[in-house]
């Protein structure tokens, strides 16, 4: 995946923490190896390889993980989709999973699968899982500071508490807002362009590419579902986004909107109830 | 576009030896689109792999899983999918479900008994690595294996990676020239412990230690040389095309001294006796020469990472399971003027070459003897899941010669055992088994002093 994970974990024994903390870090490893569309050992690669050809068999994990993508793709109105970086045309809808078999297989040549709009989050989530089922309750985690997993409290007194910068992975950039992270994933997306380049995200209202910087943060019961609403309310635009949270996203995901004009300090704003 | 990709895939499939177009002309059609009925016997963290990987693969059916740590069980469930059947007990699964093939993952020290139960149930069976905790059970269990006549296979998966079966054509069309050395080594930094899931304080805790962490103990362990060493040291002897004739190896716990007693570091040195090319006009000459191959395994630093390097006096071959080099050697050929000077011997024509002021460019890099390298890369695939394959083929197909099988595990664990043993008694250790039959011999050479 190219990104850096980190882990924090509290409790009584250092050793037994380290041994967990390799654990969990073995399981990122484990997914990376398997997910990623630029190993060429992976199961994602294997598919993309082969599945315009014949029906490819996938194991029980990522079959179930795809079937996720692919409600997340009609929940989302098309707006999250794996497909994205395929030739023009492609979407979700030429990707055909049959549960008999678990068998995977593209309607065309030209599909390409590429998990990088969740596989942050789904890392962290079965990373949790490892370091839960050793006994271990208050814990952060964070793959590329995009995607972010907290359980428990930072220590008795403070809870998790994450600090949104803008602009994004700028490390003297400004807080635009701190929130406390409490048994939930985050996920920021953001569309970061100078002057030079315009953003690759197509606001609908217009057909253009958004002009105005943002960022999209959301707060999910999983890391999965906070990076999958992350990156499809970005994708929508602010105004489709807005609207989309109110009618038809699901209650359990909190939403900001961070609009970032040239000269203008970054602004946060709560599409939902706040954190 | 179609018939290129699968023209491409059949070149590769015969690479690694499956053979699956050969294999299936053999069956009747309806045999050959049955699929394998497996069991998995231990789902730690590689049976987990294993399992994961069989249900990926059309010729497989996992009827059932097999563990006697719940929490491994469980999760492997998960993997393994509704279809599946979960056992805590070995003989029940067996007795129950009479799977055709079983792929056995658990703890070293227990290989031996449950590939024994697999057998005697008339399974055919891949056992991981090392095949058996001790060389008396590793023998028993090749000589049960040859005399039940059944499919058996050994997971030295570089033995189905296409780089390493492309290495050993190389050096055996000669392009590495006369083997000089080998050095190989699997260096990493972490305490290779696995988590409890009670504190230290709980009354379960020596026991589950005990039970998770089997690799660290020398009652259940053959340590860093059973564990990782097994697959070096196995392309050792498969590049040689031999096995060892004596090993001297030095270990201890240097730095994890967390009640463990397997070393956490240990450097060996193996010497392999090869046949000098037969060039020599000199009938006293001696017919072998040594190969001396080092292999070192670390736990506190990993900047070597996994890798074997075979040295020869015309080329390289650095490999790992997803890339291979092979650098050649400069030789005279290489240097632009060299031709000439071997066209004629006169004076003149040196001192000409020498006031003619070509000159080698030196450069900076102190990689720059190397050269550019050919790369031989694995694309199409993972060695895991192509043993596996290759396994089932080999079951489907009742073709016993499999592309590790348990004389190659026998070799193996010989080979591993050995340095073990020089290690703890600080000597040379000799080859234990008899050359030809791989039968232990029978004068005790074990304990020889140099």
């Amino acid at each position: 995946m190219g990104t850096l994970f980190e882990i924090w974990l509290r409790g009584p024994d250092d050793e037994h923490l380290t041994a967990v903390a390799e654990a969990a870090l073995d399981e990122v490893v484990r997914l990376d190896q398997l997910l990623s569309r630029f190993e060429a050992r992976s199961e994602i690669a294997r598919v993309n390889r082969s599945a315009a050809i014949d029906p490819v068999q996938v194991d029980v994990e990522l079959f179930a993980l795809l079937e996720q993508c692919q409600q997340a793709w009609r929940d989302s109105g098309g707006a999250f989709d794996i497909t994205a970086g395929s030739k023009a045309g492609v979407t979700m809808a030429d990707v055909l999973l049959a549960p008999t078999g678990r068998t995977v297989r593209f309607a065309h040549t030209g599909v390409r699968l590429d998990l990088g709009a969740i596989g942050k989050g789904y890392a962290l989530d079965r990373a949790t899982e490892v370091i839960e089922r050793f006994g271990v309750t208050n814990l952060l985690l964070h793959g590329g500071t995009s995607s972010v997993l907290a359980r428990g409290t930072r220590d008795e007194d403070f809870p998790w508490n994450i600090a949104i910068r803008w602009p994004p992975g700028d490390a003297d950039g400004s807080e635009v807002a701190q929130i406390a992270l409490t048994n939930q994933g985050l996920s920021t997306s953001a569309v970061f362009s100078d002057a030079s380049q315009p953003s690759d995200v197509i606001d609908p209202a217009t057909g253009r590419p958004l002009l105005s910087q943002a960022a999209c943060a959301v707060a999910a019961p999983t890391a999965t579902a906070a990076e999958i609403w992350s990156t499809a309310l970005l994708c929508m635009g602010k105004l489709r986004a807005a609207d989309y949270t109110k009618l038809k996203a699901p209650t359990t995901i909190q939403v900001a909107w961070i609009d970032a004009a040239e000269a203008a300090a970054p602004v946060l704003s709560w599409l939902t109830r706040p954190l | 576009m179609n018939q290129h990709i699968a023209t491409r895939r059949n070149f590769l499939e015969a690479a690694t030896g499956v053979a699956l177009a050969s294999g299936a002309a053999l069956l009747s059609a309806a045999e050959a689109r049955e699929p394998v009925r497996v069991a998995v016997i231990g789902t730690g963290a590689r049976g987990s792999d294993l399992l994961r990987s069989l249900t990926t693969i059309e010729a497989a059916q996992v009827v059932g899983i097999c563990d006697n740590y719940a929490p491994h069980l469980e999760r492997a469930a998960k993997f393994a999918g509704p279809n599946t059947q979960t056992f805590a007990d070995a003989e029940q699964m067996l007795d129950r479900l009479k799977p055709q093939a079983v792929v056995i993952a658990v703890p070293l020290a227990e290989h031996f008994r449950v590939a024994g139960l697999a057998l005697a149930a008339g399974c055919d069976v891949f056992c991981e690595k090392t095949m058996c905790y001790s060389l008396k059970q590793a023998s028993q269990l090749a000589a049960r294996v040859e005399e039940l006549g059944r499919v058996f296979q050994v997971g030295l998966q570089r033995r189905a990676n296409v780089i390493y079966q492309q290495a050993v054509a190389m050096i055996r069309a000669g392009m590495l020239g006369q083997i000089s050395a080998v050095k190989c080594q699997w260096h990493r930094n972490n305490n290779w412990r696995r988590p409890i899931p009670v504190p230290r304080s709980d009354s379960q805790w020596s026991t589950l230690e005990r039970q998770l962490n089997w690799r660290l103990y020398q009652q259940t362990s053959g340590g860093l040389m059973a564990e990782l060493g097994s697959h070096q040291m196995d392309v050792v002897n498969w590049c040689l095309g031999t096995t060892p004739r004596r090993v001297q190896a030095s270990g201890g716990v240097d730095y994890w001294r967390d009640g463990r007693d397997v070393a956490d570091n240990i450097f060996c040195i193996y010497e392999y006796e090869l046949p000098v090319a037969p060039a020599s006009k000199d009938a006293t000459a001696p017919a072998t020469y040594t190969v001396r191959a080092t292999y070192s395994s670390v736990c506190n630093n990993a900047y070597e990472g996994a890798s074997e390097l075979i040295m020869g006096t015309r080329g390289t071959l650095y490999l790992t399971s997803s890339k291979g080099l092979f650098f050649r050697e400069r030789s005279a050929d290489d240097v632009g003027w060299a031709p000439r000077r071997a066209a004629s011997d006169t004076q003149q024509d040196d001192a000409a070459l020498i006031t003619s002021g070509k000159t080698l460019k030196l450069s900076n890099s102190p990689w720059a003897h190397r050269g550019e390298p050919i790369e031989l890369d694995y694309l199409q695939g993972d060695d895991t899941r192509d043993e596996l394959v290759s396994f089932l083929d080999r079951v489907r197909t009742r073709n016993v010669k499999t592309i590790c099988d348990a004389n190659e595990g026998l070799r193996d664990t010989a080979t591993v055992l050995m340095a073990n043993q020089a290690m703890e008694l600080a000597i040379f250790a000799f080859w234990p088994l008899g050359r030809e039959t791989g039968e232990e011999s029978s004068t005790p050479q074990k304990f020889r002093k140099q």
